[in-house]
């Protein structure tokens, strides 16, 4: 008489493993990580070999979910994120698995393969990835696909077929030019792609996608050259963070272009002066790390944002962009010529070494011309000597900023001991008749924010004749009719924020005490 | 809603004349008197039936693994899932069975689950056994690992440190992740 016989197993806390097993099949595998925090047991059963036999289980699940949903709704989605096991089993389960998934007419499918204890200095780097099967890149039913860390080859003639993909995300995958450019062609309804730290191409042609919106692409190793024509993308962005070689870029025909970053590109001043004034939606446009701009000049009615960084040879920009209104540069000393009357907020920070000797004239000038144009501005500098208004100049300035507007001033790095006053004085001398002022620095160990508002007594204009604080305007300077000053501090090095009122042309006296800071107490 | 079924089934099984029944007897000594195409589901009593040709009607079957109240509940979903076929052999009313499946497991603490999951999987019902794991599955997604310690009746042997450790190496499994 034969009987089927309990299994022996090797309990593990009450249910035998292989029912635990069949438990964790359904969860996700992050689930399943966790139990190894349970007991030593678990954390045993994780770490050793074990793995493979949970992978098994989990296989299992999805085969069994395969047979039932062949035929019936598709698999809504697929998500593999695990450590990339070194072991040629593993990569046959994962081949299983995704053709399982795409089996289930799955819809959107991320496989992520991330490893730990990753070396970027091997230079065997692709040798240790998996290598995706070519199935994924013909599976009609997917949607949304996301890869991470693996390398994507296609078999000769073969070509891509992701006939309803809309979204691509690639994240440093190996992929070669003849794969990535067939990646393209073969997904016409492409909406977004984002392709970012990803080897093995050098240059990629993206043509006619109608239904693309927005490309994104950073960072990729040896990335040398994109075309991009006849899309409708609103939204490009191609950085090179840490590029050596600055990339090419072509753009013809995408009108639609709303939004432009560009980050290490090798753009010269004609090429971006005749893009901008073939875009009549831009909206938005970044330059940064492109040395070989130098006298930038846009012209687009449409630009609502630019932002400027780290163009170390730019010494000149002219803007003819009337709606323009927020502007941000950080770089070296420019000069300026601009029309954009609706200018609201400006951030400037000045950080490359000053060479040359008219530094602060020049800074001057731009505050002015800035300054006329928006009601806040937001100045940084790198130190405390890079504001600095010499009485000499005083004299000689083309004109003060003109009054009633709203200036701050971030330093990133003061040497203590640090007066306020000087700095105060320094910018009163140039803006007479501001409204309030704000100085925010940094030091060694801490940060300070000292706000200050002004009010002022006397009309600010003197009617008919100079005056005498001025040669070519008829205001007088802020010491002859300031009112009130308020003040209000805080200090990194202490709890309570300070703020007091004080009257007259000699507060400026007692600013340096008030705005004091422990650290400087000690050291005085 | 489910006991109605379970009744329903029993009942028109009766009615029917001379339906074949099959006795199992349940570790306390408690003995069933199944419906055989009811019975057939537990792959365990199939295969005795089908493997010995010396078994009559009259026959026994010792289940020594399975308690009383086990076998209650494995009986209730066996009758249900028969009744369900009898009904629509083609295909199963799906919604009807997900209500009913919802409502038979709501009623079951873990204790009671894990006794069911341990019969199922002694029985070889492995459709049953399907639907508890998955069940059980539920019941321990995204739960605090004091849970799961509970669910599974695990005894934690870390110190402190030890399991601040391998919070901190497994610290992506604890951290969520995005959606998709």
């Amino acid at each position: 008489m034969k009987t089927t016989r309990i299994q022996k197993v090797d309990r593990i806390s009450g249910l035998p493993e292989p029912i635990l097993h069949h438990i964790l099949s359904f969860l996700s595998f992050r689930e399943v990580a966790k139990t190894c925090v349970l007991s030593k047991t678990w954390d045993r059963a994780w770490h050793r070999g074990r793995r493979l036999k949970l992978l098994g289980s989990l296989e299992r699940s999805i085969r069994n979910r395969h047979r039932h949903c062949k035929d019936l709704v598709s698999m809504e989605k697929f998500n593999m994120v695990v450590d990339l096991f070194k072991d040629q089993e593993f990569a046959s389960f994962v081949d299983r698995c995704v053709s399982y998934a795409i089996g289930c007419n799955v819809k959107k499918l991320r496989l992520d393969f991330a490893s730990e204890n990753y070396d970027y200095d091997e230079g065997d780097r692709g040798k240790r990835w998996y290598n995706l099967s070519p199935i994924v890149l013909c599976a009609k039913s997917i949607e949304v696909l996301k890869l991470g860390r693996c390398k994507l080859e296609l078999p000769i003639r073969n070509d891509v077929k992701l006939s309803r993909l809309r979204k691509l995300h690639l994240h440093e995958i190996d992929i070669n030019n003849h794969v990535i450019s067939n990646l393209f062609s073969g997904c016409p309804l492409i909406e977004e792609v984002i392709v970012g730290k990803c080897q093995g191409f050098d240059s990629i042609e993206l043509f006619g996608l109608f239904r693309i919106i927005g490309i994104m692409m950073f960072d990729n190793w040896g990335f040398k050259r994109v075309d991009a024509k006849v899309l409708n993308v609103s939204s490009l962005t191609i950085v090179q963070h840490d590029a050596i070689i600055p990339f090419d870029i072509n753009i013809l025909y995408c009108t639609n272009l709303e939004n432009i970053k560009l980050v290490g590109a090798s753009i010269t001043d004609e090429w971006l002066y005749k893009l901008t004034s073939e875009l009549p939606f831009l909206e938005s446009l970044y330059l940064g790390s492109c040395h070989k701009l130098k006298r930038i000049k846009i012209s687009s009615p449409s630009l609502d944002t630019l932002q400027i960084s780290e163009c170390v040879k730019v010494v000149e920009l002219e803007m003819d962009s009337p709606n323009l209104s927020d502007f941000t540069y950080d770089g070296g000393m420019i000069s300026l010529c601009s029309n954009a009357l609706a200018l609201s907020n400006i951030d400037l920070y000045f950080n490359l070494i000053k060479l040359d000797t008219q530094w602060n004239v020049k800074l001057v000038e731009l505050l002015s011309q800035f300054h006329s144009f928006s009601e806040m501005l937001t100045l940084k500098v790198s130190e405390d000597e890079d504001f600095n208004v010499p009485k000499e100049l005083r004299q000689i300035l083309p004109s003060p900023l003109s009054s009633g507007k709203h200036f701050q001033l971030v330093i990133n790095k003061v040497c203590l001991p640090f007066s306020i006053a000087k700095v105060v004085d320094d910018f009163l001398s140039v803006a007479p008749h501001t409204e309030t002022v704000s100085i925010d620095y940094y030091y060694s160990h801490g940060w300070s924010k000292n706000f200050f508002e002004f009010s002022y007594k006397k009309p600010l204009v003197n009617e008919g004749e100079p005056s005498p604080c001025f040669k070519s305007l008829p205001i007088s300077c802020w010491q002859h009719c300031i009112e009130e000053v308020k003040l209000e501090i805080f200090n990194s090095d202490s709890i309570d924020e300070k703020m007091c009122s004080l009257r007259g042309a000699e507060f400026l006296e007692k600013v340096d005490g008030l705005c004091l800071l422990k650290s400087m107490m000690k050291s005085a | 809603m489910s006991s109605s079924i379970a009744s329903s089934s029993s009942s028109s099984s009766s009615s029917s004349k001379k339906e074949k029944k099959i006795s199992l007897k349940t570790s306390d000594g408690e003995v069933f008197e199944v419906e055989e195409p009811v019975a057939m589901q537990l792959e365990i009593v199939r295969s005795f039936f089908a493997d010995n040709e010396d078994v009559t009607e009259q026959t026994v079957m010792p289940l020594p693994n399975v308690s009383t109240a086990a076998m209650h509940g494995i009986l209730e979903y066996c009758r249900a899932h028969e009744e369900f076929r009898r009904r629509m052999p083609e295909a199963a009313p799906e919604e009807e069975v997900r209500a009913f499946e919802a409502g038979y497991v709501d009623r079951k603490s873990n204790e009671e689950l894990k006794e069911m999951i341990l019969a199922a999987n002694y029985l070889n019902i492995s459709k049953l056994l399907d639907f508890l794991t998955g069940v059980a599955a539920k019941r321990i997604e995204n739960k605090s690992v004091e849970y799961v310690r509970a669910f599974f009746g695990v005894e934690n042997d870390f110190t402190p440190e030890e399991e601040a450790n391998l919070r901190r190496e497994y610290e992506w499994a604890f951290e969520g992740v995005d959606e998709d």
